[in-house]
């Protein structure tokens, strides 16, 4: 193989390379109007949260559900994480059995609301046998039984410009899911 | 024979992102040192391999999750690189299925470098694969398969395991040659002897 270089060569790999960031830059204006890029997607881990979740999306862009199993797969062992909130507000719900409870549900909504837990189990249900893995590495199987989150949504009336799902819990920890396009 | 500029990009790069992948494999594997079979697996229940490790969950999981996709995306990109590059240059039917006589490298050699690139990186790329909700949702076979979610993260382990001893192998051959002039081949492609088995 020749170590020369010609001027083929330069034109060549200078047109490559042309082509590669055009092509790059076509792939990012793409890929961020079928909502593939992630809002981490920037800082030392973007790139690979990026391409995670493109293909994530792509991947179940028809809807696919999580794997269900039959009744006879439930886990036996049900493992709790870590001990139970200890903020004050928590442990006087649990004093009174949740029926102070409210599930507050703002942000880009059309009706703000507080659902309470008779509110909630007065919705239509569903049920579902699902694989739940900690990102610890355990796993367990369980049925849920509930209003479906989208019937939730619906209900406040979710802005077609919502994208996410947040979560709060009690020891100021969120957890957010994306929502269906 | 050298090796191709495209052999050595690519081994340094598979290199590099395994450090990281081992590193932050260990960081996840620590939050729940136990292994199990099957589709579930926690404390309380019966485990496959309970490792001589501590659980730390002291929030490791977090940058070492980051840090193994991240890595494993360019692990996998890489491998691919390489595999399509020597495909195309016939790179492995000449130094590994149908070596010329004398053979580059010895069979022992290129039975566990096809074992490795064409058996153990797909069986990561796989397991790793199954045990994401998001994949298997849409191709359940790859964990059914497995036997399960919990079973396809111990398989993940053991690979990884072997992939560790293989590398920890080929560092002490690479040494026992002659490290500065088979490194120094690896980088910048010179001749590293012309008659010797190289590693």
């Amino acid at each position: 193989m020749s170590r020369l270089i010609t001027r083929r060569k330069v034109i060549t790999t200078a047109l490559t390379a042309l082509g590669g960031a055009s092509g790059l830059a076509v792939a990012a204006r793409l890929a961020d109007r079928y909502g593939l890029i992630p809002p981490d997607h920037g800082g030392l881990y973007g790139a690979g949260e990026t391409l995670t979740y493109a293909s994530h999306r792509l991947l179940t862009a028809r809807g696919s559900l999580a794997r269900e199993f039959s009744r006879d797969h439930i886990s036996k062992v049900a493992p709790v994480n870590g001990p139970p909130p200890t903020a004050f507000d928590y442990q006087q719900l649990l004093r009174r059995g949740f029926t102070n409870w409210g599930l507050e549900i703002d942000g880009l909504v059309a009706r703000p609301s507080s659902l309470s837990l008779a509110d909630l189990r007065g919705f239509p249900v569903s049920r579902q046998i699902t694989h739940q893995a900690c990102e610890e590495g355990w796993s367990f199987i369980a049925e849920w039984i509930g209003v479906p989150l989208g019937y939730v949504l619906n209900l406040v009336g979710a802005s077609p410009n919502a994208r996410y799902v947040v979560f709060y819990a009690y020891d100021d920890d969120w957890e957010s899911i994306d929502m269906a396009t | 024979m050298r090796h191709s500029a495209l052999v050595r990009a690519t081994h340094w790069l598979t290199a590099a992102s395994f450090i990281a992948l081992v590193v932050s494999g260990v960081a996840i594997l620590l939050a729940h040192p136990r292994l199990y079979w099957g589709e579930t697996g926690a404390v309380g229940t019966p485990s496959l391999i309970d490792l001589p490790l501590p659980f730390m969950l002291t929030g490791q999981s977090g940058w070492g999750r980051y840090l193994h996709f991240l890595s494993a995306w360019i692990a996998v990109l890489t491998g691919t690189v390489y595999v399509l590059g020597g495909l195309r240059a016939n790179h492995f039917g000449q130094d590994l299925f149908r070596p010329a006589h004398p053979a580059k490298y010895n069979v022992m050699q290129r039975i566990t470098y096809a074992a490795v690139v064409f058996g153990l990186f797909p069986l990561m790329i796989w397991t790793g694969l199954a045990m994401s909700p998001a994949v298997t949702s849409v191709l359940p076979m790859l964990v059914t398969f497995m036997g399960g979610q919990q079973s396809a993260r111990t398989v993940h382990f053991i690979v990884a395991t072997v992939l560790v001893l293989f590398v920890v192998g080929h560092v002490a051959m690479v040494a026992f040659a002659g490290f500065r002039r088979h490194v120094g081949a690896m980088i910048l492609g010179g001749e590293p002897s012309a008659s010797e088995v190289q590693t």
